[in-house]
Parts: C-alpha cells; structure tokens; sequence
C-alpha cells in the first residue's frame, strides 16, 4: 500500500556529496519486507534517515523512526516496546548507503499494526518518549506541494528524527526536491554549508538563529540564497524577526508553532512576533486555539493519528503559556520553565526578550539559581556583540529592565558567556546541572 | 583581601551597577541598611560563593543570621578560612 505521491527527482546533499534518488533507493538492495511486521528505524541522521523512510513508504510498512542519537542498546529496548518485529539499521561509507534488517530478539506479542503509519516520538527528555503514529497519506496530505517547489533546496537545522526535522524532510520529499543536511550543527559548519548548497528553504529554532547570526560576519552572502526561513519550536521574538530581516532581506520569515502530537498549528508570516487574537475564536481552523488562564490550549479537529480519533474531542492544555498584548497573543515560554521568585512567577523567555531588546545584546538566557537563603535567583546570561563594553552594556541592561520588568523579574546576577547552550533538538538549554532551579 | 572588604566590594558593584547611591559602609552596618533587598541579598550570597568558594547558609548549620556586615564577614572567615 504504497502512497501516492510519484517520487523520481528527490535527492539528499550531505557532507559535500549528493545522492540522488537511485542512490538513496539502491540503499535497501535486497532488504526483504517479507517477514516484517513493524520496523524501527535505527539510523544515523543523515541520507540514511532519507533512505530509510523511503523503504518504508515503498513497502507500505508500519515504521517508527527511533532518535538518531540513540545508542543501539537503547533502540533494541525501545523497538520492542513500540510493537517492531525489526529494527532497520545502516551504514554509510562515502557515497554509499546500506541498510540492513534485524529481527527483534525479545519475543513478545506484537500489537496487529493496521495501515500504513508512521511513529515519531516526541522529543520529552523525561522518561520512555512517547510515540506519535500517523498515517502516511495524511503526513503527505499535509505538505504543500506545487510545481514552484520543485526547485527547492531544504535545509534543517533540527535532526531529522524529530518532528521539525522530519517535517522538513517530508517538504523536501513530497515536493519532489532536495533536502540539504548540514554536516554539523556547529554555527560555523552551518555558515559554511549555507555557502556551498545554497538552500532555498531553512528550519531551526530562534536560539540556533541567535547563534548563527552572532558566528555571521558582517557582509558575508551565507543567506542570499534563502528565499524562506521557518523558525519554530520556541517562542519567537520581535529582536530575532528584526535581525533576521535585516540579515536576509529577500527571506520571507514565517514562525510556527507546532508540537509532535498535533502538528503545526499556528504559522505566522507577517514579520510580527505572536500571531492575532482572533484566532483564538476561529473554529475553522484544523488545530483550534483557546487562552485558558496564562496558558494555551489546543483541539484537534481532525483525526491526524492513524486510527486514534478519541481524543481529538479534548481539549489539550500545552504547557505553554501565553499572553494577549494589543490584539495579538505572545508566547511566553513553558510553564515548567517558569521560575518562582518569592511567590511570584517569571516566565524566562520574556526577561530573554527585554534584555533581547538592549542594543549590544545578541543572545541572552535566563536560568534560575538556587539561593541558599531566598529560593531562586535570577541570572541573565548574555552573549554581547564584539567589542562592546562589559560595564556599560550591564549598565544599560539593568536601566532598561528596571524601566519593563517588575523589580522581582529584573536579573539580580549578570554574566556573559560566548554563545547560548543548545539541546539536541536545537532548543535553549534550561538546565545546566545543579545550578537550575528544579 | 579579607573576607569583609569581599563582601563590601561585592555589594558596591552591585548597587554601582544600577545607579544607586551606595551608603557608607562599615562593619557595623546592619545588612538590611546596605541598600540591598532580599533579592540582592540572595544574589550577594551567590556572588560570594563563586569568589569565596563556600556559602555558610548552606545545609541549615546556620544558629544565628548575622545582622551587620561584620558578623556577616566573619561567618564567611569560619567557612572559608580566610583570615
């Protein structure tokens, strides 16, 4: 039950070499789907993720797509787990690709997997990830398509066994195109690869953006060649639209808000930060968006899980809080972030945004300490352009968020550091070991 | 340098830093008269930790808060063993 999109063209740049569409098939030269029931996915992050998800569309196979970092321990535990017969594993020397079958040695039952569906697990870092099946016809329903993207070149910057990654590789994929894998997440590997391959289309969360832009020297091409740079998986602020429109001009910049369960559900592209209050009240929309309190709360109102609609009637609380300001809704960061500072609670990603705002400040994040004497101290990490003056940039912050923030929200520790800590999934780190406020 | 000019050093940078007046410190000075608020009092401790090396209020062994930067240095003098 193979799907309906015809693919001959789409093809994989990574590490300076392309592979094309009979290379990324002759892959899985004579792997037998015979026997298979369900498969896990056990790549690296790479042409072999394409590959694989190749295989599995062809064969019409129930696939879940382990985390790529995942060591082969893990993922032998894991499968099981996630109802897969086999684990598809793979080589990659040079230009060639091998993927390879192994059956699951735990002997269990294995759940009657029905369709045609695909697993992705969400990226939570507590506990066993929690699996998220889709349907392959509706994964491919949802991307646009249209002959202008034919031509495309997708870049991400997110794995490609997270959602956002794998997302860009199903754009890249259902429009026939090409999908470009930098050869590290290092800002500086991305400026250069953003020289050679000169994507089209990019996707990263603002905080790889904020690093990219503090690694770009002034007047360098990196992003002439961008014609769309998506931004997602944190809250979006006006500083980074600004600076982004200022580096890439001809870049239509959309943000998106999006999770592993429901898919995209806001994509905002008018260069403003939130997205409008109206909204909020529109049921025609695919994902409805309600502000419950401070945080908002989502329905789904089509079945997009294969085979699991019960929950589509509920509404979901997100765990992401929100704020309406003059007709629009802002993002304010999780609510597990939050800190509670005697009583009072400061989301971090908004003092992130007023200290965003000081000239001189690229980056910023603000972690809680915790005090021995006072619950939990607030501290602002920032990254300052080049040759600014310490003293009078900390000045400059503490002026300006004593004039936006409640005296309780105002960083009482100021330090600067070289460039924003980053998770695997391209989000800012909030945990730095016994330092966070947990 | 001693414990008590660290920690005069440390709460003039802080209130320098944002443009207030610092009053004159001594040794007798009472802390809640140093133009510090709880929270910087929490941030001075985490501040002094880092140069120091040791937070006495740590682990609840404290008997008796300090009141005046004097027996407030000389609660780090025990902890740190600076002189």
């Amino acid at each position: 039950m193979a799907s309906g999109i015809e693919i001959a063209a789409f093809e994989v740049v990574a590490g300076g070499r392309e592979f094309g569409f009979a290379d990324l098939a002759a892959a899985a030269h004579g792997v037998d789907s015979s026997q298979v029931r369900s498969v896990a996915i056990s790549v690296p992050d790479g042409p072999l993720t394409a590959a694989a998800l190749l295989w599995v569309r062809r064969t019409g196979l129930n696939a879940v797509l382990l985390h790529a970092d995942l060591r082969r321990t893990e993922a032998e535990a894991l499968a099981p787990k996630m109802g897969c017969s086999h684990i598809l594993s793979g080589v990659a020397d040079g230009k060639d690709l091998w993927l390879t079958l192994t059956t699951c040695e735990t002997a269990r039952q294995y759940r009657a997997n029905q369709g045609h569906g695909l697993g992705l697990l969400t990226s939570g870092t507590t506990g066993i990830p929690k699996l998220v099946t889709r349907d392959w016809e509706a994964l491919e329903r949802s991307v646009a398509r249209g002959p202008q993207w034919q031509e495309a070149r997708w870049m991400s910057l997110y794995p490609l066994t997270r959602f956002a990654g794998f997302n860009t590789l199903l754009h890249a994929l259902c429009n026939d195109a090409t999908l470009i894998i930098p050869r590290a997440l290092q800002p500086s590997a991305i400026l250069e690869d953003l020289c050679e391959t000169r994507p089209t289309h990019i996707s990263g969360t603002p905080t790889m953006w904020r690093n990219l832009l503090m690694a770009l020297a002034p007047g360098t091409p990196s992003l002439s060649s961008l014609r769309q740079i998506t931004l997602g998986g944190e809250a979006v602020d006006q500083p980074i639209l600004n600076a982004l429109k200022a580096a890439a001009p001809q870049a239509r910049l959309t943000h998106i808000y999006a999770s592993t369960e429901l898919g995209v559900c806001v994509a905002v592209s008018d260069g403003q930060a939130g997205f409008p209050a109206d909204w909020l009240e529109d049921n025609s929309k695919r994902v409805q968006l309600r502000l419950r309190g401070d945080e908002l709360w989502v329905k789904r109102t089509e079945c997009s899980i294969g085979g699991q609609c019960e929950s589509s009637e509920e509404w979901v609380a997100t765990g992401d809080l929100a704020a309406i300001h003059e007709g629009r809704v802002y993002f304010q960061g999780r609510r597990s972030d939050v800190l509670n500072i005697g009583g009072a609670k400061v989301a971090p990603a908004e003092v992130e945004e007023r200290l965003s705002e000081v000239p001189g400040v690229l980056g910023a994040r603000v972690v809680g300490r915790q005090s021995s004497i006072a619950g939990v101290v607030i501290v602002a990490e920032l990254v300052g352009q080049a040759g600014t003056d310490e003293k009078s940039l900390r000045a400059a912050i503490l002026k300006h968020c004593r004039a936006c923030l409640p005296s309780y929200a105002v960083p009482r520790i100021i330090t600067f550091i070289d460039s924003l800590p980053i998770s695997a999934s391209g989000k800012i780190l909030r945990t730095d070991g016994e330092r966070t406020n947990e | 340098m001693q414990a008590y000019e660290i920690i005069e050093d440390a709460i003039r940078t802080i209130l320098t830093e944002r443009d207030d007046e610092v009053p004159q410190l001594k040794r007798e000075t009472q802390i809640s008269a140093s133009g510090l608020d709880s929270l910087d009092i929490a941030a001075l401790v985490v501040r002094l930790e880092e140069r120091l090396g040791t937070d006495p209020f740590k682990n609840g062994a404290l008997t008796r808060f300090p009141r005046t930067l004097g027996e407030l240095a000389e609660l780090y003098t025990q902890h740190s063993g600076l002189a």
